[in-house]
């Protein structure tokens, strides 16, 4: 049995549908991310397993305990709130060691604890501020302390870094990843930013309409989504909507023939294929002879230029569709708006998702 | 919440509510009562009272009183903060901390007061203000004052008329047109909510009308006053359409609205 | 804008430094000798009548409203919440002379009440009466609870609800929320409510003067003797007097006004 489990998890608020048929296991010490489009049921989630919220039907279980009946002060799952919620009339110190008081710890105890905490999250010397003296960084370092000192075994973060800055953003998600690391704590994320959940998480769970769609490593989730919803919600995909003629192996994107891996096919007759933007190249068309026999070839022109840094993102008109490419650092700079292209990319690369043309 | 705790919460809030309502109902009780001074209920009930006291010239003339009061006070505090509030806010940031100050300074003196000051000042005066309605009517325009500021900046504030004033003008739009297009609809709510306050000000007022013209002339409060001392029953008439009168310009205004703090 | 500053500078500022003026007046010259009046057993017997009065009933206020409006935001629904609130605000508003007519066919000398207890022989004497310091007290509570209950509404509005679910999920339970954070974010709110309260019944008359006439010992009332022209009052203690108030009151509300201040940081931040 996994050390945190869900199972048959339930939950409406009136007629509304918000949970269903939810089952999840997380292992202890492992970073688990929930990621979806916002209002697909993230945070009621994470509000059933710290217990302020009541699943309809389902259990709830710790360490092998059913915990389902338990108010929120005995399972030991810490939250940081997605607007932090510190207490505005305690000083970081307060704050922080609230979970301390509750427990009754002597005064020496919680000093040291609260110090180790603020030398932790990197906030030493600032225990006498107020919270609003504080900026958004440090009041979510300071969320991120109190939820930590009462050593919970399950540490809940509900889109902690959605309310600082850019800049910020990249520095603290680096932070919480080596916290998280050095305490091996149990730690379930929530965000709707589907870089961040890839960059940070062990699992990644996608979320969408109160249900779970895939669950896996992000290099998993990443490279062979299992539906149109997680190949489209994670990362950026083209979709190719091909048809097959008769029952043969061959598909056709417009009238051009595409090859795909072997044995890919079963009875579908319509398709959408999901290719990545950066495992597409660009070519002139003359460049193109003696080319491997398998390759896609579709010829368009490029519509516009999007400059992202590290890649140069075209918009390839085929046949009236839009093709996105990705090209990386300098390549970029030989192709202009306006160029006749052919466009490549290997069957390998592509993802198929059967069921067809309409979305 | 443990159930000792609510009980305590529940108990206080059924106690504030009979103390709301038992004189109240008291007194509506009196009003349609033939006679009750010697039994435990009325011996019997009427409504003679109230036809009596709608026969009451003194009434309509008392009523009449408060109603000029009230609309020229509306009016003038109206057409005096609402001007002086938008310059504020459109062009001179700076000075709106000033029309706070004197828009809410009727808070600090109390209406005793301000009718000593004014008294002292235009008695003295040449000028033949001391005594008059006039002098009462403007006196109640300063009382006015915090109520139409609060209705109106608060609207100001909520729907962001800088920021709708600022794109109407980027759009090409003259100021008048912005005046009678923009600001006027949208603040409308906000006056309207104001002089909603003010009405269940003037209307009820007492110590400014008595000190300043009394029985010369009378308006509704001054007139229960003296009504108050003669006849028991015309006075719980009066009393009882006064705060239906209240109980209904409340609800009308946005839930909350408490005139002496001018909060809604 | 100039309108505005025209009509404030006469009809208020003028007001306020003419009471100055005569605080001050004397055959001449500049003395402070009106302020000595405030020494007379006459007018200080109004003042501390009067900061007793204000300071018992916004107590009292503070102790009823306070469970009360407790009640309303928590157990009750938001319709019922809307009704109280507007019968709480409606009673907050209605005081002056309507209220002592009210209070007087309750518990007037032949008031349903006195009468009831009479009649069933619960008393054999009236041990109370409407007409005293007691009597006003129980008039000014009419309002004073009331309006309590309305302005501490916002600020129990603004205690968040993830505060509370922070303290559980920390591991402590409703008395350790209300103890560590919800009193002590409220305590300024608390005190902001009492000091309106406070200046609300220090500075009113219309209740007062309607119960208990106008020989009644409290500072507007003395003050409004002056006002009228009565013999035997001067309009120079009268303005002393004055200035004593409006001095307690901007001092009160400029507390006030930190109070709120200290709240909406709290709150918004
Ligand atoms: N307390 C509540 N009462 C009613 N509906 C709620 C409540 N909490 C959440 N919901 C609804 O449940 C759905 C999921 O909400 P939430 O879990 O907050 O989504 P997410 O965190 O993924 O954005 C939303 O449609 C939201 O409106
Ligand atoms: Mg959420």
């Amino acid at each position: 049995m996994a050390y945190l489990e869900m199972e048959s998890v339930e939950k409406s608020f009136a007629k509304n549908r918000v949970l269903t048929h939810f089952n999840l296991s997380i292992e202890k010490g492992e970073f688990t991310t929930l990621v979806g489009p916002s209002g697909c049921g993230k945070t009621t989630t994470l509000r059933i397993l710290a217990g302020l919220e009541r699943p309809d039907r389902g259990t709830i279980s710790l360490e092998g305990v059913p915990i389902t009946d338990w108010p929120p002060q005995r399972r030991q799952i810490s939250m940081v709130f997605q607007s932090y919620a510190l207490f505005p009339n305690l000083t970081v110190f307060g704050n922080i060691a609230f979970g301390l008081w509750a427990k009754r710890i002597d005064r020496l105890t919680v000093e040291r604890e609260v110090m180790n905490l603020l030398d932790i999250v990197g906030l030493k010397g600032l225990e006498n501020r107020f919270p609003h003296e504080l900026s958004g960084g440090q009041q979510q370092r300071v969320a991120l302390a109190r939820a930590l000192a009462p050593r919970p075994k399950v540490l809940l973060l509900d889109e902690p870094l959605s309310a600082v800055d850019a800049v910020v953003r990249l520095r603290l998600r680096e932070e919480l990843k080596r916290i998280q690391r050095e305490l091996g704590i149990t730690t379930v994320m929530v965000t709707h930013d589907q870089e961040e959940a890839l960059s940070i998480s062990d699992r990644v769970v996608v979320m969408n309409g109160g249900r779970i769609e895939q669950v896996g490593t992000p290099v998993e989730i990443y490279r062979h989504p299992v539906n149109r919803f997680v190949a489209q919600f994670i990362g950026f995909s083209n979709a190719l909507r091909v048809e097959r003629k008769g029952d043969s192996q061959e598909v056709f994107f417009h009238h051009y023939p595409i090859n795909l891996p072997p044995l890919s096919l079963n009875g579908e007759k319509r398709l959408t294929l999901y290719v990545r933007p950066e495992t597409l190249r660009l070519h002139r068309p003359h460049e193109l002879r003696g080319r491997e026999y398998d390759t896609n070839l579709l010829p368009g022109i490029i519509r516009l230029r999007a400059f992202y840094g590290a890649i140069t993102r075209f918009e390839v008109m085929v046949n009236g569709e839009i093709i996105w490419v990705d090209v990386p650092g300098h390549e970029a700079d030989s192709w202009q708006e306006g160029d006749e292209v052919v466009v490549s990319f290997s069957p390998q690369e592509v993802r198929i998702i059967t069921g067809g043309g309409e979305q | 919440m443990g159930f000792g705790v609510e009980l305590v919460l529940v108990l206080a809030l059924i106690f504030m509510l009979i103390y709301i309502l038992f004189p109240v109902g008291a007194m509506i009780l009196f009003s349609v009562a033939t006679r009750w001074d010697r039994t435990v209920w009325p011996e019997g009930y009427t409504l003679s009272a109230y036809s009596t006291l709608f026969r009451d010239r003194e009434f309509w003339i008392a009523l009449y009183h408060s109603t000029v009061l009230a609309l020229t006070a509306i009016a003038l505090s109206a057409f005096l903060i609402v001007p002086a509030l938008l310059t504020a806010e459109l062009t001179l940031p700076r000075v709106k901390k000033f029309i706070e100050a004197f828009s809410l300074a009727p808070f600090v003196i109390p209406s005793v007061l301000f009718a000593l000051g004014l008294v002292e000042t235009y008695a003295s005066l040449p000028i033949p203000l001391y005594g008059t309605p006039v002098l009462l009517t403007l006196a109640n325009t300063v009382l006015a004052f915090p109520l139409m500021y609060r209705s109106v900046e608060n609207k100001m504030h909520t729907i962001g008329l800088a920021k709708m004033v600022e794109s109407a003008i980027t759009l090409g739009a003259r100021m008048p047109f912005v005046t009678y297009r923009v600001i006027l609809p949208n603040l409308w709510s906000g006056i309207v909510n104001g002089s909603l306050l003010i009405l269940s000000m003037v209307l009820s007022e007492f110590a400014l009308a008595n000190l300043m013209v009394g029985g010369s002339w009378p308006t509704l409060s001054v007139y229960l006053y003296s009504v108050m001392r003669v006849d028991g029953q015309a006075a719980s008439v009066l009393s009882v359409v006064s705060f239906t009168f209240t109980w209904l310009l409340t609800s009308l205004v946005t839930v909350g609205g408490v005139r002496r703090y001018g909060l809604s | 804008m100039f309108p505005f500053s025209l009509f404030c500078a006469v009809f208020l500022v003028l007001p306020v430094m003419t009471i100055f003026w005569r605080s001050i007046q004397g055959e001449g010259t500049i003395t402070f000798s009106h302020y000595l009046f405030l020494l007379r057993p006459l007018y200080l017997k109004s003042l501390v009548q009067s900061i007793f009065l204000s300071l018992l009933t916004a107590f009292l206020g503070m102790l009823f409203g306070f469970p009360a409006a407790l009640a309303l935001q928590h157990l009750l629904s938001h319709r019922q919440k809307n009704i109280s609130i507007t019968l709480a605000a409606t009673a907050a508003n209605f005081a002056g002379v309507p209220l002592a007519v009210a209070f007087m066919i309750l518990l007037g000398l032949n008031g349903f009440l006195t009468r009831l207890l009479f009649h069933r022989g619960f008393m054999s004497s009236v041990p109370f009466t409407l007409y005293s310091f007691t009597g006003l007290v129980l008039l000014y509570l009419y309002f004073q609870i009331p309006l309590f209950v309305v302005l501490i509404m916002p600020a129990l509005e603004g205690l968040r609800k993830e505060w509370r679910e922070a303290v559980s999920t920390l591991g402590g339970n409703g008395y350790l929320y209300w103890v560590k954070v919800g009193f002590p974010v409220l305590s300024p709110a608390l005190l902001g409510c009492f000091i309106l309260l406070y200046a609300n019944s220090f500075g009113a008359y219309a209740t007062a003067f309607a119960l208990v006439g106008a020989k009644f010992r409290l500072l507007p009332i003395q003050i409004s003797l002056a006002v009228a022209g009565n013999v035997g009052y001067d309009p120079h203690a009268a303005s002393a007097m004055a200035m004593v108030m409006i001095a307690g009151l901007l001092v009160l509300f400029s507390f006030y006004i930190r109070l709120r201040k200290r709240f909406a940081l709290w709150v918004s931040g």
